[in-house]
């Protein structure tokens, strides 16, 4: 029997061999720390409002939400004995909120080949316009035949997103004044009536509304003089919501798929309280039940789905092998499904205006070659906040050939030199300055059979001390020691922007390469790589072009995401719990843009249910008109071109036409 | 006419009647709202809650009033669909039927939100400042402030809207902002019988103002862009290490203080050795000095409502509104000491002229308020030396200082003590013609 350790990811077996102490500091503060807090640790037993009782934690406490990787999809017995919880399967795959302590005997099924965390999801960030903004022209969204496609009647739009859905606002209503919301799943509500039982899976989180609730809610605002959205309260109403614009664009009356039922599901991920995330799970196993919730529902009420998910990941290998990518694509393998992605919003290189700071957001690809055994080559890894201190936990991965063997050394800022680091070794926490650096080299990852690096930066979290990571270039250094390959790419992992943390008064930042290291392309999400979901590119409609802090492609090994290109900058839609008088906003970024990919799927499955989100993805590759300038072959910024809906619509409606030669 | 003083932390939160209409001026603070004026004010009707401005000290207690509506308003749904429903722990907040206040959106309709976002972000670099200096300290703690009340103000507006609450504001004058009219134009305001008289602020006054956030706005603009530039550059700097960006974050910061467009601080008033100047108007601050100030008068009395404004602005609204007699002077029975006791807001020739029979004084001790040149300035305007003393007749009666924060409950009751033994010593001196009350408890003001 082998070690049931083995069948752990390494950010598993850190956590596992981090103190109490440690993962309760790392669950509250500091980017990445809050983002692996929340997709690793959650003192889900705690009163949610005594700070002193949060200090608290004991280590039964710490719950870890995880994919679980088996050879035959049948239940993992082991699981039974322990406090395992959202056991939710899909194929291969399962889901669960496992207490740390019990991983390992959960690895210790015969039936499982190996464990990983949820990888993080980042918050969207938009370019939000200032000022009131004239209402959406609905003309600019409609397209083909409306006898065909109905606009979208028969089809369930489903929103994953953040911010909360106003679904009182008029974009959204029907004749009658009732709401085209169906169902809203805030997965972040602590004692409400969740989602219970929904075709084969359990989802016992979170607060379900039904549409009769957000019906009478909208009803009994007039009366009470209380908007509705009060009444039938989300867990996020933030002004100018995110999954508001994003619905709106989708599927709102002046969007695309304005006959369309509408469901939202809540990822509980904020930017505003940031110390309230080490009490929410917001990982892509959330994203994996909100996708089980929404087929289940659309198989319930009988309609086709198309699901957009304008929100991030960007860990893990670029190649569609991660958990979510196939869990995702698992469920697209059923005719009359789409999902559409935002690419992300890391294309910028360097500052366009001096106040200009996309930049930062788009250092976080690099790639090169060690060009043979004994040869190095070195990564410039700046930590430096924005001049403030930055107290996140900063962690790089890089993937490399499993032909090749790399060893890795790091140097801090003020010299030391950490490693060499061999494959098959590891540093766990060693101090260095302020700052705990972490190096693991691990070799033939199980998802894809690929060797990568993993480097993680932890500020000093001791008890009442936060210090920030010393702040300056860390560089990698990647020594060849056995090279028939050589080519790397490593990413960084996304932190939030410039969140306050009320606690310490400081600020997260997020790390990135020099202008030497970094390299333009790949930059594209990871949940944007997988195999069949759409990937969906910033297209500046005005000016023609993409707009520049679109990510870029290929995926690491090679494919074409992202696949098309959608208006993205500047969108008008829906401005949420804002009020009748300031009903629209304008709002940039790939998560403007996905759902318009969203809207268009709808209508082509309004067209031919029958359609696979594979055929769906061919008819979008097929159908694109290439930029000013461009030939018809896919581009890393633009994928295949400009989606051409009317176009998409034409081949939805014949595809099955055959005819026969004499 | 009726007057009761609420007990409201350093905060001013009072309530005026007149043939059972009801007036809630302020709100004071969030906590002690709650404690204090909340329960007395359950289950009745305001016909106006007035707000004299944004800053904490007098808007937390309203918000705290707006939250208690929309929550029992939502309780009031919960028990529709669920006899069992729990109510709000806030006892059942009075109904509301308008609001008279200049909001911070109103008064900034083009970028009142970006000047907000603004100042938050000025007000994080500021903490980065050198805390060791007094001016950057002060300017960074200003910032702080008001980067809290510009939000809880365009909060307060936002929920007041159609869509919200919908409660009136400033209904009489088409929910447009209040300001002193020409006298023609001026718009009668009316509680029960009482007649009230708008004295403040002036248009040129909220116009000035206007520029000046604007301007300021530009300026913190281009200091934040230089900061940011600056950590950019370090960072292209591979031989930086920590202790320096710290260093360059520390001196972008003190510089960002130094050129921000407020008020001239005047350093002696943080002396505790140095005496106390009076009536520096660049020391009040913007907002402070966008008070709206109100003159309530039925049957022959008068309650003279200041917020925080400042004491020459106050002479002018009441001239302007011609309630000056012909040597420029006004004796009212209640005046609301401005500014919690502030030496800033008072001049000697405030006191002189504008006299009361009870003056009341909203203050704890918070930032050595009320201040003790401001209670001898006034006292002695009423029984001082000749060249002190009022001119005006009417300030020959009796008068009475009111207090309402008690020293023993309160943090700053090391000042209090001061207060009250210089109370004390007055009282000695004033030939019976004065007395003070400090009980802790909320008060009524005869009238």
């Amino acid at each position: 029997m082998s070690n049931p350790n083995r069948k752990l990811h390494l950010k598993l077996r850190m956590l596992k061999q981090a103190t109490l102490a440690e993962n309760d500091a790392r669950s509250v503060r500091s980017a990445a720390m809050c983002l692996q807090s929340s997709t690793a640790l959650a003192a889900t037993l705690e009163p949610a409002r005594s700070m002193t009782a949060a200090r608290q934690p004991r280590r039964e406490q710490l719950f870890v939400n995880v994919f679980v990787h088996t050879t035959n999809g049948k239940p993992i017995s082991e699981a039974a004995g322990t406090a395992a919880q959202n056991v939710i399967r899909r194929g291969p795959l399962s889901t669960m909120t496992v207490p740390l302590d019990d991983v390992e005997k959960i690895a210790s099924a015969r039936n499982v080949t190996h464990i990983e965390l949820g990888e993080p999801l980042y918050a969207p960030l938009p370019q939000i316009a200032v000022g009131q903004v004239p209402p959406p022209d609905s003309a600019i969204r409609m397209w083909g035949d409306p006898e065909a496609h109905k606009f979208g009647e028969g089809v369930l739009i489903g929103i994953i997103d953040v911010g909360g859905f106003d679904f009182s606002h008029p974009d959204f209503l029907d004749a009658k004044g009732q709401t085209r919301w169906i169902r809203i799943w805030d997965q972040g509500a602590k004692n409400g009536k969740p989602p219970g039982t929904v075709g084969d899976a359990d989802l016992n989180y979170g607060h379900e509304f039904q549409k009769t609730d957000l019906d009478r809610a909208i009803t009994k605002s007039k009366l009470l003089k209380v908007p509705a959205w009060r009444l039938e309260e989300q867990t996020q109403t933030e002004l100018g919501s995110h999954g508001t614009h994003v619905a709106s664009i989708a599927a709102g009356n002046a969007g695309i798929c304005r006959r369309a039922k509408i469901a939202g599901v809540l990822v509980s991920l904020t930017n505003e309280d940031v110390s309230d995330r080490r009490r929410n799970f917001y990982d892509s196993t959330r994203i994996a039940h909100a996708v089980e919730y929404l087929v289940e529902l659309a198989k319930a009420e009988g309609l086709r789905l198309s699901i957009n998910i304008s929100l991030g990941t960007n860990g893990h290998a670029h190649d569609g092998s991660s958990a979510i990518n196939r869990w995702i694509d698992n469920a697209l393998t059923t005719p009359g499904r789409a999902v559409s992605v935002a690419a992300g919003n890391a294309g910028q290189q360097a500052e366009t205006a001096p106040d200009d700071l996309g930049w930062v957001f788009g250092r976080i690809h690099t790639a090169g070659r060690v060009p043979s055994a004994g040869l190095n080559t070195d990564i410039e890894w700046l930590v430096v906040g924005d001049g403030i201190s930055d107290i996140s936990e900063n962690e790089l991965e890089i993937w490399y050939s499993p032909q090749d063997r790399f060893s890795v050394s790091l140097r801090s800022p003020s010299g030391q030199v950490i490693g060499p680091v061999a494959p098959g070794e590891f540093i766990h926490e060693k101090k260095v300055g302020m700052t705990f650096v972490s190096v693991y080299n691990e070799i033939y990852h199980p998802a894809n059979g690929a060797n990568y690096i993993a480097i993680y930066l932890t500020p000093n979290n001791a008890a009442g001390v936060v210090e920030g990571v010393d702040s300056g270039q860390w560089t990698v250094r990647l020594i060849g020691k056995d090279v028939r390959d050589g080519r790397f790419h490593g990413w960084i992992e996304r932190d939030f922007f410039g969140a306050f943390d009320p606690v310490t008064g400081k600020f997260y930042y997020p790390s990135y390469f020099s202008e030497r290291s970094n390299v333009d392309d790949s930059s594209v999400g990871s949940l944007a790589c997988g195999l069949r979901v759409l990937a969906v590119a910033n297209l500046d409609f005005a000016r023609e072009k993409i707009n520049i802090t679109s990510s870029q492609g290929p995926t690491r090994d090679g494919r074409s995401k992202p696949d098309v290109a959608a208006p993205g900058t500047s969108i008008v839609a829906a401005n949420g719990f804002a009020g009748a008088s300031d009903l629209w906003v304008g709002m940039s970024g790939t998560s403007m843009a996905s759902p318009f990919v969203c809207g268009v799927a709808g209508l082509m499955l309004a067209v031919r249910g029958e359609l696979t989100a594979a055929q769906i993805e061919g008819i979008v590759q097929r159908t694109s008109t290439p930029l000013p300038g461009a030939s018809y072959s896919w581009a890393n910024d633009a994928g295949f071109g400009k989606l051409n809906p009317a176009e998409c619509l034409r081949e939805a409606a014949t595809i099955n036409d055959r005819k026969e030669l004499p | 006419m009726k007057l009761t003083v609420f007990p409201s932390d350093h905060g001013d939160c009072l309530l005026l009647e007149s043939n059972k209409k009801r007036m809630l001026i302020d709100g004071g603070l969030a906590a002690s709202f709650n404690e204090s004026v909340l329960p007395r004010l359950s289950g009745t009707h305001l016909d106006c809650v007035y707000l004299s401005h944004i800053d904490e000290d007098h808007i937390q207690g309203l918000l705290a009033l707006v939250d208690a509506t929309f929550e029992w308003r939502v309780y009031a749904y919960r028990k529709e669909q669920d006899p069992d429903a729990q109510p709000p722990e806030s006892p059942e907040p009075p109904t509301i039927a308008k609001v008279w206040h200049n909001s911070f959106s109103d008064w900034l309709p083009d970028n009142a939100s970006e000047i907000a976002a603004s100042i938050a972000q000025t007000a994080s670099i500021l903490q980065q400042a050198d805390a060791n200096d007094v001016r950057v300290h002060r300017v960074a703690a200003y910032h702080r402030n008001l980067a809290a009340s510009v939000r809880q103000s365009i909060n307060l507006r936002f929920r007041l809207s159609p869509d919200q609450l919908d409660i009136a504001v400033n209904p009489e004058h088409q929910g447009d902002l209040m300001y002193v009219r020409e006298p023609g134009a001026s718009v009668p305001l009316f509680l029960g019988k009482a007649k009230i008289t708008l004295i403040g602020p002036s248009r040129d006054d909220l116009e000035k103002q206007r520029v000046a956030w604007n301007a300021w706005l530009r300026s913190s603009k281009a200091t934040v862009s230089r900061v940011r530039r600056q950590a950019k550059e370090d960072a292209k700097d591979v031989e930086n290490t920590a202790q320096e960006v710290i260093v360059h974050t520390t001196r972008a910061a003190n510089d960002l203080a130094n050129r921000i467009l407020i008020p001239d601080l005047d350093i002696s008033a943080l002396d505790p050795k140095k005496a106390r100047r009076l009536g520096n108007r660049h020391e009040v601050t913007v907002p402070n000095l966008a008070s709206l100030m109100l003159l309530v008068e039925e049957k022959g009395k008068s309650v003279l409502l200041t917020g925080d404004g400042h004491a020459d602005d106050i002479l002018r609204g009441l001239e302007t509104a011609g309630k000056l007699d012909a040597d420029g002077n006004l004796h009212v029975n209640v005046l609301k000491v401005q500014h919690h006791g502030s030496e800033h807001n008072m001049t000697t020739d405030f006191a002189r002229r504008i006299t009361a029979d009870h003056y009341v004084f909203c203050g704890n001790g918070f930032a050595s308020n009320p201040e003790t040149v401001v209670i001898e300035a006034i006292a002695h305007s009423r029984f001082g030396a000749p060249e002190e003393r009022a001119t005006n007749m009417a300030a020959d009666g009796d008068f009475t200082f009111w207090f309402n924060s008690t020293p023993d409950t309160s943090h700053y009751k090391k000042h209090m003590k001061i207060v009250e033994s210089l109370l004390a010593d007055l009282v000695a001196d004033s030939n019976r013609r004065m007395s003070y009350k400090m009980d802790g408890e909320h008060f009524e003001v005869p009238l």
